[in-house]
């Protein structure tokens, strides 16, 4: 006889057949016998129940994929499974065979899934292990095939007919009924479903078990479980829904969700003809739990009654069949066992007890149970203990405590709301006291030292030291010393007072880092730009400042003063320069116009008592001296440029700058000089670059030191850092918004391998605090905001009050009166006490290291009257726009470049006719299409064999196909960290180094392949002939 | 937490932020007075922080009026001291 499977056993018969050495689908009971047993009286019974039960004799059969449930006929020649027979040399040994024999997978194309072993203790002692697949069988049949085990068993043993009553179901009508019942419930589950929550869960825990798995205990007490009940039914609901509620709100309180997802098992007997019946009868049901508006415990009751009544009510479908992975829809189960494990039946004259079952396989990254035992209720949290971290068991015995506290205070207080029911444990306090860090700064109670004065120290010092490396010029630190003062005098004469903020708009040059030094010497603050920014924003970012002048050689638009970086020089006969300004810890230091999700951009503004705390605790923690060069990469517009000049002024070391862009920094290792670089601070993103082409890069062979920070490090880049370097090169990361004076955290990433490498711990004079929803801080394993305190908080936002109240809060766990800076940004504490990023609370951006209010770039879309919708988000490290209407992305690129800094202009656009909503009214990024990138109209295919190799590295690195020779990179979303690669790849295939700067400068193919063609003549023209032949015989051209 | 009612706090140096309602403003701060939600707590602090320096980094007698947060016009009867 041949029957179709149900929905669910469908499941089970794909995952096996995905994973045939999955044992968690492997159900058993086992259970100790003593007394005299009767064997053969065991093996007929054991017949008897095949015989009754469909289940027991049903294999299944795959024809064209689809598997069959095929029954062999009741009686029949090996429809009864042997019974295994083992001598165990003691109870030891007997838990071991036992566990082995739990923990065996089935194969489901090899006959009827169950196994029955008989060990033999002694020869009044036996362990009966009785297991089968999931796919004939639930818990609930477990309990039938032992009761009718045993009511054969003593019928036999007394000569008489069992007394069981006609089974009116099999599983084969079950099935056929379900698949029914099942389809009907489609509608439902794929609305309730739709839009699941990110699946996080707490400490961390993978999603999906590898079958190690690992269980912490703990116990509610009978008092407790007592509470418990009377909870129950003061709220008119059962024990379940207690429990279940009170895992959500554990769940809720370790990532911050108010949507939270629970799968549950459900016996699915709710028929009286179902009861007997041996099956895979149990559905998972997903409850969806709504904990919006911190309700109190008793509040979130009632909805989590009203839930299980709706949707335990109703026939699971797979996971499939709603649209998203079972990992999405249900991260995490919560399982009450309500049945009665004792036995209602008689086992022959022998004693039935209990006996371990080693059972350790783990279907999802974490999941709870629960069941009665003499009055108490053990709830077991099993997880993924296949890493074999004591961190994680230890995370776990942490959940079960926290578990046990969140119940004791819920059933003591079930009117308080659930952020405020008591989840922490001692030693979760102590852990959040002892990783926050301290925010005092190490200067110590004394007026500490600004940067100026640090770096005056160095020129009074060290005055023919070199200062500032700029291709072949050096300054010293006298003469920068000089300059500065000249151009400050310059400033000064111009009307520039203290407390003035004065824009800086240079090239990367000696003018560039000298106007720095010479607006803190005038006693006012900078504002730095992009060289090229767009003027509108930079008129709008001085008008905010308050800011007139300007150090530039741009012309600035009416009503700003322009300062030429030589002022002072033209001047230098006026006279004396006159002494610095003193600068107060107070006073501001500079001003960083960060992307602001309002449309316009907003002033982050520094004193000079932060930036001087992080620059001290840099130039101890890198170990900076005289003798280190370091290369300044970042763009002045952005505060890590700080990390780099200032640490390194302080240090009496010399600072190396790229004046050809960020970008030729391989080009810069690469020439003479660039070996004795030892230190590099480099975007994360930039640097995973480098990293993939590290053979490719000239490292100085005095390389000491990579700071990396901006964006989220990959393991592998770590990884293979390590291989290549060992720990020659310190690898540091870091992470901290501009907001929090350049860095928070860091930490030195080693060679161990990870998962997601941390950003760290509190640097020097600086406290982190995860807070929840409610303000108050987590412990470890918990997602929290992250909150920076001590002494790098900014003063706020220019000319923004409500902003900076709402972004620079009271910090009760400060000194009285300070204040702290809530960041958006979503960390854990690992149990190693670093701290783990997990992205943005907002929609923040970051691209490419850059940080970006995507609410901006929409906000200046949306002025132009050619579009009507727009959404921008970020795709394969490129920031891409959605936009409705007849405005084409070239138009709009063009209409952005005006306003905004080039970081800020999509360079990808996809214009459609609405944007995809979900049903929530969301837009739906799932449904959003991947930006398609085509060679432009023009196509004239590559021919010369320069061509042919620039169009296929291209090709490969844009991920654009059909690459023509009058494509321009950029065009194509080129951008400078693809550059670096392109840059190496043709070094890799020519030999021949081709500087990164060629890159931008011949920017189709066809004037890239003629440059890569010179190169190549070039170097052929200084070596012999006899070299030359070898070359060009052997080049992949 | 985002409905629940707020307060303006503001700490000696000035500066003006959000507190909880029903909780004592830690150390260093004092209520002004106003409460509201938290929108209508941040609508005010817009309209009465209008000198956003830190006291004490604004003392006339020393420093230059020019400062970036003072470029709007101050009448020193209605800025600060309005809430106390």
């Amino acid at each position: 006889m041949r029957a179709p499977l149900s929905p669910g056993q469908e499941r089970l018969w794909l995952l096996q057949r995905l994973d045939p050495a999955d044992a968690s689908y492997t159900m058993y009971t086992v259970r100790r016998l003593r007394g005299p047993l009767d064997e053969a009286a065991l093996e007929g019974a054991l017949a008897d129940v095949v015989a009754r039960h469909e289940g027991l004799r049903t294999r299944f059969e795959e024809e064209e994929g689809v598997p069959w449930a095929v029954a062999e006929p009741p009686g029949s020649a090996g429809s009864v499974p042997p019974v295994e027979r083992l001598r165990s040399d003691g109870e030891e040994h007997a838990r071991r065979l036992v566990a082995e024999r739990v923990n065996a997978p089935f194969d489901l194309a090899e006959g009827v899934p169950l196994r029955v072993a008989l060990i033999t203790i002694g020869a009044l002692d036996h362990v009966l292990c009785v297991t089968m697949h999931h796919i004939i069988g639930d818990g609930w049949s477990l309990g039938i095939l032992f009761d009718d085990l045993a009511e054969c068993y003593t019928a036999r043993l007394h000569g008489r007919a069992p007394s069981l009553a006609p089974l009116p179901v099999q599983p084969s009508d079950y099935a056929r009924w379900q698949r029914r019942r099942a389809e009907r419930a489609v509608p439902y589950w794929q609305e309730r479903l739709a839009d699941p929550p990110p699946p996080d869960l707490p400490c961390g825990m993978g999603n999906g078990g590898e079958g190690q798995g690992d269980f912490q205990v703990v116990r509610l007490g009978r008092e407790i479980a007592g509470e418990l009940d009377r909870l129950a039914r003061e709220n008119r609901t059962t024990l379940f829904t207690v429990l279940m509620a009170a895992y959500q709100v554990l769940l809720h309180r370790h990532t911050g969700h108010t949507d939270v997802l629970v799968g549950t098992a459900v016996a699915g007997r709710d028929r009286v003809e179902l009861e007997p019946m041996i099956g895979y009868l149990s559905q998972t049901v997903v409850l969806r739990g709504d904990l919006g508006g911190d309700p109190s415990f008793a509040e979130l009751l009632g909805r989590t009654r009203q839930e299980a009544l709706t949707a335990l009510s109703r026939p699971s479908v797979p996971f499939e069949r709603i649209g998203h992975p079972a990992e999405a829809l249900m991260p995490t189960m919560f399982i009450l066992h309500t049945q009665d494990l004792g036995l209602s039946r008689a086992f022959g004259d022998l004693s039935v007890g209990y006996f371990p079952d080693g059972y350790r396989q783990v279907k999802l990254g974490l999941y709870a149970e629960a069941w009665f035992e003499d009055g108490e209720i053990v709830v077991s949290f099993g997880h993924d203990g296949s890493s074999g971290s004591p961190h994680e068991a230890e995370a776990v015995r942490r959940l079960a405590d926290r578990f046990l506290l969140l119940v004791e205070s819920a059933v003591a207080e079930p009117r308080r709301r659930i952020s405020e029911l008591r989840v922490w444990t001692g030693d979760d306090e102590a852990d959040i006291r002892a990783m926050a860090g301290d925010g005092a700064d190490a200067a110590g109670a004394l007026v500490p030292e600004t940067v100026p004065e640090m770096i005056a120290e160095v020129v009074r010092r060290t005055p023919d030291a070199v200062a500032v490396v700029c291709g072949e010029t050096e300054v010293t630190y006298g003469e920068l010393d000089r300059r500065a003062a000249r151009l400050a005098a310059a400033l000064r004469a111009r009307g520039v007072r203290p407390g003035d903020v004065v824009g800086v708009c240079l090239p990367r040059s000696v003018e560039a880092i000298t106007a720095l030094l010479a607006v803190w010497r005038a006693g006012a603050a900078y504002l730095p730009f992009e060289p090229e920014e767009p003027e509108e924003r930079l008129a709008f970012s001085l008008a905010d400042a308050g800011a007139t002048h300007v150090i530039t050689t741009r012309a600035l638009p009416a009503g700003l003063t322009a300062v030429g970086p030589s002022a002072g020089e033209d001047e230098a006969a006026t006279g004396d320069p006159g002494e610095p300004e003193e600068t107060s810890p107070g006073d501001l230091a500079y001003v960083i116009s960060t992307s602001g999700s309002t449309g316009r951009p907003k002033g982050v503004a520094v004193e000079h008592r932060a930036i001087a705390a992080r620059i001290r605790w840099m130039r101890e923690e890198y170990g900076l001296a005289p003798g280190d060069r370091v290369v300044q990469f970042a763009s002045l517009s952005f505060d890590t440029h700080l990390e780099e000049v200032f640490p390194t002024l302080a240090a009496g070391a010399a600072l190396v700058l790229l004046p050809g862009g960020a970008a030729t920094l391989p080009d810069l290792l690469a020439a003479p000089g660039g070996e004795r670089v030892t230190m590099l601070d480099l975007p994360t993103a930039y640097w995973h670059h480098l990293v993939e082409e590290i053979d490719q890069i000239a490292w100085p062979p005095a390389l000491r030191l990579v700071v990396i920070g901006g964006e989220q490090a990959s393991g592998g880049a770590v990884t293979r850092w390590h291989d290549r370097f060992g720990d020659r090169v310190r690898l540091v990361n870091t992470y901290g918004p501009t907001e929090a004076a350049v860095i928070a955290t860091a930490t030195d990433l080693g060679a161990t391998p990870y998962g997601r490498p941390p950003i760290g711990r509190p640097v020097g004079a600086t406290t982190v605090h995860l807070l929840d929803a409610a303000g108050a801080p987590v412990p470890k394993g918990v997602i929290g905001e992250l909150v920076i305190g001590g002494a790098g908080v900014a003063r706020g936002y220019l000319r923004r009050p409500a902003l900076t109240a709402a972004a620079f809060v009271p910090d009760p766990l400060g000194p009285p009166g300070s204040r702290r800076y809530r960041t958006g940004d979503r960390a854990r504490w690992n149990q190693d006490g670093t701290l783990e990023f997990l992205g943005r609370l907002d929609g923040q951006l970051k691209v490419r290291g850059f940080r970006i209010e995507p609410g901006e770039v929409e906000a200046r879309l949306l002025d132009h009257p050619g579009v009507g919708q727009a959404f921008v988000t970020v795709h394969a490290e490129e920031l891409v726009a959605y936009v409705t209407g007849t405005a084409t992305g070239e138009e709009l690129a063009g209409h952005l470049a005006r306003t905004l800094p080039r970081h800020l202009v999509p360079t990808a656009w996809v214009v459609l006719d609405a944007l995809p909503l979900t049903s929530r009214g969301k837009v739906d990024r799932a449904a959003l299409p991947a930006p398609v990138r085509a060679s432009s109209a023009g196509h004239v295919a590559p021919s010369t064999d320069a061509e042919l190799l620039v169009a296929e590295i291209w090709s490969e690195l844009l991920g654009v196909d059909a690459i023509g020779v009058n494509d321009d990179f950029f065009t194509l979303g080129g951008h400078s960290l693809l550059a670096t690669r392109i840059a190496a790849r043709l070094r890799r295939a020519t030999g021949v180094e081709v500087p990164v700067r060629t890159i931008f400068e011949r920017r189709t193919v066809a004037e890239l392949a003629v440059a890569v063609e010179d190169l190549l003549m070039a170097e052929l023209e200084e070596i012999s002939d006899e070299e030359a032949e070898r070359l060009l015989s052997s080049a992949d051209l | 937490m985002t409905d629940s009612p707020m307060l303006v706090v503001v700490n000696d140096e000035e500066q003006y932020s959000v507190w909880w309602s029903d909780r004592e403003p830690p150390a260093g701060w004092r209520a002004t007075g106003f409460a509201g939600t938290r929108q209508e707590c941040l609508d005010h602090i817009e309209t009465v922080w209008t000198d956003m320096r830190p006291r004490s980094v604004r003392d006339p007698e020393t420093r230059s009026v020019r400062d970036p947060d003072t470029l709007t016009v101050r009448d020193p009867a209605t800025s600060s001291s309005r809430d106390r």
